[in-house]
This record gives C-alpha cells, structure tokens and sequence, in this order.
C-alpha cells in the first residue's frame, strides 16, 4: 500500500470512531464523503507539488 | 455544520426539484457503518429530465456557487433554448465548486427511465432533510447493465461488502434479517 493510500485508510479509521451510526439519521454519509474528499484533494495536492530545497 | 452534498440536497426538496440520488453516493446511504462506505469522486443525482425541472436544478446549483458545465462548455446565462438541447440529448450536468465538490446531475442513466426509479425509491433522513435515494436494487442492475470496467470493479467489491455484513451477523440475527436488497 503506498503512503497515499495509507494516510487515507489512516483519516478512514479515525473517522470510523469519530462518527457512530445514529439512529436513521444518515447526515454522516454525505459527511464522511465530503471529508474524505476533501482529505484526499490535500493529500494529492501535496504530493503534486514539485519538490525545491524550501521544502526540506 | 451541514456539508455540501447535503445543502445541495435541502436546496432542491426547498425549490421542488424532482431528483433522485444514484450510483455510488447513492448505494452508501444502504451500509450500516462507516467501514462499508465505498469511496466516490463525485454525487451522482438524477434529476427529472424536463425543461422546468433542468432550469431550476441548474438555478439552485449556481446560487450554491457551484459551476455548471456539460461536454460542450460552461453554463454561464441560464437561457432556455440551451436547455432544451440539454434535455433533448439528456446530457450529464457537471457541477463543481470553489472547494472542488463534485456533484453530477444525470438526465438518463442505464436501463432505467426518472418514473422507473421513483417508483421504488427509498427515503432516508438527515438533520431532518429528506434524501431521495433510488433502491439499492435498482442501483445494482444499473452499474449490471452499465457493465463499464469500473461498475465491475465495483459490484466485486459490493459483494465483499455484503458477505462482511453477513459475517457481522449472529446465527440468529442471520435467520431472522431482511435481505440488505430485495
């Protein structure tokens, strides 16, 4: 698994405690999507960025 | 704090935009914990496919700042005989925001018409919004019929998830559950 991956499946878990099931209150669908989403565009743009000395 | 997805969702029940939520995003509102969500890029929803209905979908999206585009480029003016051409080829509406939300707005989708999906659709709540969700039967025959590599990839995954579920299950729950879909 590369490190990407793993950060994500690392954020994955943490919300997995953070969020229980609530009842038939589904908020924590879009939520957890939204927030992986978001999590995911951070972490690539990261990645994405050319590396330079200022980054050490 | 409400999230995207979700206003967008509250934004068309308060303006009556028929929709229906589909694909991936869709089929997440069936798991039971947060293990089983399978991740998407995008919210896939399948509006009505009628003029009125494409013009006040498109009109809730850029008031939420979102960006309206189809294959043949940005909705910048909501004019009418554009959206007539829309409905008439039925093209996808793709909808993104500052923060790059992705939301999909479908006007067909595989082996399905809109009146074929709401028939069956299932109602979820959250914060109080109601959310339309296509059935999880009818979501698993359309990424069936679709038969993209990608809806492969996905339905083998799916029966993973649903073979975990059973395994999460006691010998009594197991007798007495409902079928996940059916």
């Amino acid at each position: 698994m590369d490190k990407r991956r793993l950060t994500i499946r690392f954020r994955h878990l943490i919300l997995k405690k953070e969020l229980q099931k609530t009842g038939d209150d589904k908020s924590w669908v879009s939520r957890l999507l939204w927030d992986l989403r978001r999590h995911y565009l951070n972490v690539k743009r990261a990645y994405d960025r050319p590396l330079s000395k200022s980054n050490f | 704090m409400i999230d995207p997805y979700l206003r967008v969702i509250s934004n068309f029940n308060r303006y009556r935009v028929d929709y229906i939520v589909i694909g991936v995003s869709g089929i997440n509102y069936y798991v039971s914990s947060s293990a089983q969500i399978i991740l998407t890029a995008d919210y896939d929803i399948f509006i009505r496919p009628d003029v009125n209905n494409v013009r006040h979908a498109i009109k809730v999206m850029r008031s939420l700042d979102y960006e309206v585009t189809t294959a043949d480029g940005s909705i910048k003016r909501i004019d009418i005989s554009q959206i007539e051409k829309i409905v008439r080829e039925k093209k996808t509406l793709i909808c993104e925001n500052p923060t790059h939300n992705l939301v999909e707005l479908c006007l067909k989708v595989s082996g399905f018409s809109f009146g074929g999906l709401e028939k069956n659709k299932k109602i979820f709540r959250a914060d109080r919004i109601k959310i339309m969700v296509a059935s999880l039967k009818d979501m698993l025959r359309m990424k069936e019929i679709a038969n993209r590599p990608k809806d492969r990839l996905f339905l083998q995954r799916y029966v993973e998830v649903l073979k975990e579920k059973e395994r999460s299950l006691s010998g009594r729950e197991r007798r007495f559950a409902k079928p996940l879909y059916g």
